[in-house]
């Protein structure tokens, strides 16, 4: 009886419609009276210029149960996860380039993508302000000129990644492990140019602030606003970056200019990059505080009601291996005994120290090789043989540990209700045939 | 402003396709949800949840306090969480398909 009613009133008189359904007039956002005008084939006043939740076709229903993809323009097919905000992961058997091609590059965002640049990206301008002796407005070409430029492989790497391994599961996107991308990156060290604008000693944390739009179309406030202490900030592998792989930053991972803050939750790493507040107190923007990127202190009961005060900021990602030689589900023909094999690892602020791989449910473990990084916070190349005794069903179990001796744990760790910290060991299933 | 950005995507997608209610499961309430959760987001973000009803009730704290929905007043809140938790209850049972034994 309500939602008719609810009805009825949108189409006669929205205003008191949103007072009715939530409590104040016009609470309700452009958005959503464009959502509610086209569902109702009315027309509502206020609606204009905000468009309604569009979803392209590619994003039609898959066929069967098999995993939605996502073809976005440039990229190989990617396994969506969500539309709106747009979210797609990149499956594990597309990650072996040592270095991420934009097209096998994830996508993640937390809001409305912000629209294209108009004019030229060398104009675009970030704000360098708060507790520094001299604030700063450096456009895009100072950026690339009065600092030097710096060009490193560096991982990047969703907070939320391997989220889907929570039993109960949690709150937000689903990812497996193919949240990661090591791409190459170009632009000044953010310490360079935080000792150009004078860091203060009152500096505690930074405040990042980027050009997408909260999802809600408010204009008020950020879609997300994160940051990070000051001794992260002025690490040297940190970057105001404007190139990717020797190209300016495609518009969806972050164009003109973005930070690059390797190794902790990619949220950090602000997109569309419009300001950097140098704080006098931990951050407190969206995205910061209470359960946000944060795990419990002492472990909570799955699926209990959490405590925030029970609750640190989650720093560095932990350590995980992804498989990139043979996709989950792959057949391997009759006679198939021996396998090369390969993937990547990383571990956030740590490095990888050891990959080991089961072909029997982790009875038994072989240790694979495992390459040097490049440099700081780029991914490890591991890579090695294994043998089967027979045709088939196997798993292929992969584990990494890192440098502190930590390796991936059996199952994913720690529940939080929003499922930060999930890196347990993957699996991928392989098929011999008779 | 948004348009502005939407060429980049349609590029991908010869057509823009409108969510219904009707992406959602049947129920009471189905309708009410919708129009109160996608003005900001698709229903990919309610589809992939499963969760007690008491996690459902807290979620609508945090949308509000957290994401700029507004507050629901207690009638259509109830109605939504109603049928979040009918439609999206927990999937996942535990490795050991037991029930957590510390568990509300």
């Amino acid at each position: 009886m309500r939602e008719r009613s609810i009805q009825e009133l949108y189409c006669d008189d929205p205003e008191r419609a949103d007072a009715v359904a939530f409590g104040r007039r016009g609470a309700l956002k452009g958005a959503a009276l464009t959502t509610m005008a086209g569902a109702l084939g009315a027309t509502i006043p206020f609606a204009a210029n905000m468009p309604a939740g569009l979803l392209p076709a590619a994003f039609a229903q898959p066929s069967g149960s098999g995993p939605q993809m996502i073809t976005f323009e440039g990229k190989q097919p990617l396994l969506l996860l969500g539309d709106r905000p747009l979210v797609a992961e990149t499956p594990e058997h597309l990650l072996d380039d040592d270095v991420t091609p934009f097209e096998k590059f994830f996508i993640r965002n937390n809001g409305q993508i912000p629209p294209q640049i108009a004019g030229d990206r060398l104009a675009w301008r970030v704000q360098i302000d708060g507790e520094v002796n001299t604030p700063l407005t450096l456009t895009v070409g100072e950026l690339e000129s009065r600092f030097p430029q710096v060009t490193l492989r560096l991982q990047m790497e969703c907070g939320g990644n391997g989220r889907s391994f929570y039993v109960p599961e949690t709150r937000g996107n689903q990812w497996g492990n193919g949240a990661i991308s090591c791409g190459e990156w170009t632009g000044a060290r953010l310490r360079d140019v935080l000792n150009a604008a004078g860091v203060k000693p009152s500096a505690v944390y930074t405040g990042h602030y980027g050009a997408d739009p909260h999802l809600s179309g408010a204009t008020d406030r950020p879609s997300i606003s994160r940051g990070v202490p000051m001794v992260k900030a002025m690490e040297e592998h940190g970057l105001i970056a404007t190139r990717l792989n020797g190209q300016p930053i495609p518009h969806i991972h972050g164009a003109p200019v973005r930070l690059v803050l390797p190794g902790w939750p990619g949220s950090v790493s602000q997109k569309w990059l419009t300001r950097i507040w140098v704080r006098d107190r931990v951050h407190d923007g969206q995205g910061m505080g209470g359960t946000s990127y944060s795990v419990p202190i002492a472990p909570m009961v799955p699926g209990g009601r959490p405590d925030n005060a029970n609750f640190r900021t989650m720093e560095s990602m932990p350590v995980r291996a992804v498989l990139t030689s043979h996709a989950h589900g792959t057949r391997l023909p009759a006679g198939t005994r021996r396998l090369d094999i390969r993937g990547q690892a990383w571990a956030g602020e740590l490095s990888v120290r050891a990959v080991d791989v089961s072909i029997d449910y982790g009875a038994s473990w072989q240790a694979m090789e495992v390459l040097p990084p490049p440099n700081r916070y780029a991914w490890q190349r591991w890579r090695g043989g294994v043998t089967f005794p027979s045709a088939g069903y196997f798993e292929i179990w992969y584990r990494a540990t890192d440098s502190q001796g930590k390796m991936q744990p059996h199952v994913a760790p720690n529940w939080n209700p929003q499922g930060y910290g999930g890196n347990p060991v993957s699996r991928a299933s392989v098929l011999i045939e008779a | 402003m948004l348009a502005a950005a939407m060429p980049a995507l349609a590029q991908t997608a010869p057509a823009a396709q409108r969510e219904t209610p009707a992406a959602l499961p049947e129920g009471p309430g189905r309708d009410v949800t919708f129009y109160v959760c996608t003005p900001c987001h698709s229903t990919a973000v309610i589809r992939r949840g499963g969760f007690t009803r008491a996690q459902w009730d807290d979620l609508m704290d945090w949308m509000s306090e957290r994401q700029n929905m507004p507050v629901l007043n207690p009638e259509l809140r109830r109605t939504v969480v109603d049928y979040l938790a009918e439609a999206f209850p927990p999937r996942r049972t535990s490795p050991r398909g037991g029930r957590n034994p510390f568990a509300d």
